[in-house]
């Protein structure tokens, strides 16, 4: 039986980084934008 | 700066949504034409950017800006998404509410009393155009409810696509199209808040910078990629 699939070994690193860095940023804007709506945080543009 | 940054994005813009709308034509897949319109929007955006730049205050240039810049861009973009990753159902109906909110949208920035010279000063660097322009109330809380969908959807949306394809380590092409597609819609905000920070160009450049990352992401993700067979 063959090994599991894989990427590239560069993509195999930047990848979950990239993931995991995209989720952190996505739960910031979340809750920016919701204290902002609440109006926590004053009106941006 | 005020000028270049914002007409380059713009063109940029609408190269994107003539690739993406050529898409649809081939396909008549619903997400390409919301893309190729979220894409649009963004270029209408970055046009009124400029030309406030270049001639100045115009009433209408502003609430053409504010409208689809500042409200309705990443609403649009990310309802793409939606059609691409939702059921049929759940999609069309989420675009039925899109459609109301827009077109309430629309009718509060053009009954709006404005006043240009709100714009300098008070946390904002004043040399672009700001939402600070407008007296009524009840608009610019509009902003945050489209931009929340907006980022959920599309930055979300990618986000997820890119971690599906990662996981069964299919699709490289895909996995970093839908990287740069996420990150290249996060940069505008990043950029609106630079700006509260009074670093100057900010919200322009964070502007250029995330429809560069768009557009890069869209040729990426629609351009196979060698990849690594099973050992």
């Amino acid at each position: 039986m063959g090994k599991p699939r894989q990427y590239p070994p560069l993509y195999e690193k930047i990848v979950p980084f990239a993931l995991g860095t995209l989720a952190l940023i996505v739960i910031v804007l979340v809750m920016v934008t919701v204290a902002v709506a609440l109006g926590v945080i004053p009106t941006p543009v | 700066m005020n000028t270049i940054l914002p007409l380059l994005s713009s063109l940029i813009s609408f190269a994107l949504a003539v690739f993406v709308l050529n898409r649809y034509r081939a396909g008549k897949r619903p997400h390409s034409l919301l893309w190729g319109i979220g894409s649009i929007f963004y270029g209408i955006g970055g046009f009124c950017e400029f030309y406030n730049g270049a001639f100045g205050w115009n009433p209408l240039v502003f609430r053409l800006w504010y409208l689809f810049g500042a409200i309705l861009v990443a609403a649009w973009l990310g309802q793409g998404t939606v059609y691409l990753l939702a059921k049929p159902r759940l999609a069309n109906s989420l675009m039925i509410v899109l459609l109301l909110g827009s077109l309430f949208a629309f009718f509060k920035v053009f009954t709006a009393q404005l006043d240009p010279s709100l714009m300098a000063g008070g946390g904002h660097t004043g040399s672009e155009l700001s939402g600070k322009a407008i007296l009524t109330d009840g608009v610019r809380v509009l902003t945050p409810f489209f931009n929340l969908y907006g980022t959920i959807t599309l930055v979300g949306g990618a986000g997820y696509s890119a971690y599906i394809f990662w996981r069964k380590r299919i699709l490289l092409h895909r996995t970093v199209g839908n990287i740069l597609i996420a990150v290249g819609a996060t940069l505008p905000a990043f950029g609106g808040f630079f700006s509260r920070l009074q670093v100057p160009g900010a919200l322009y450049l964070g502007e250029f910078l995330g429809i560069i990352l768009l557009f890069l992401g869209f040729l990426r993700a629609t351009t196979e990629m060698p990849e690594t067979a099973p050992a």
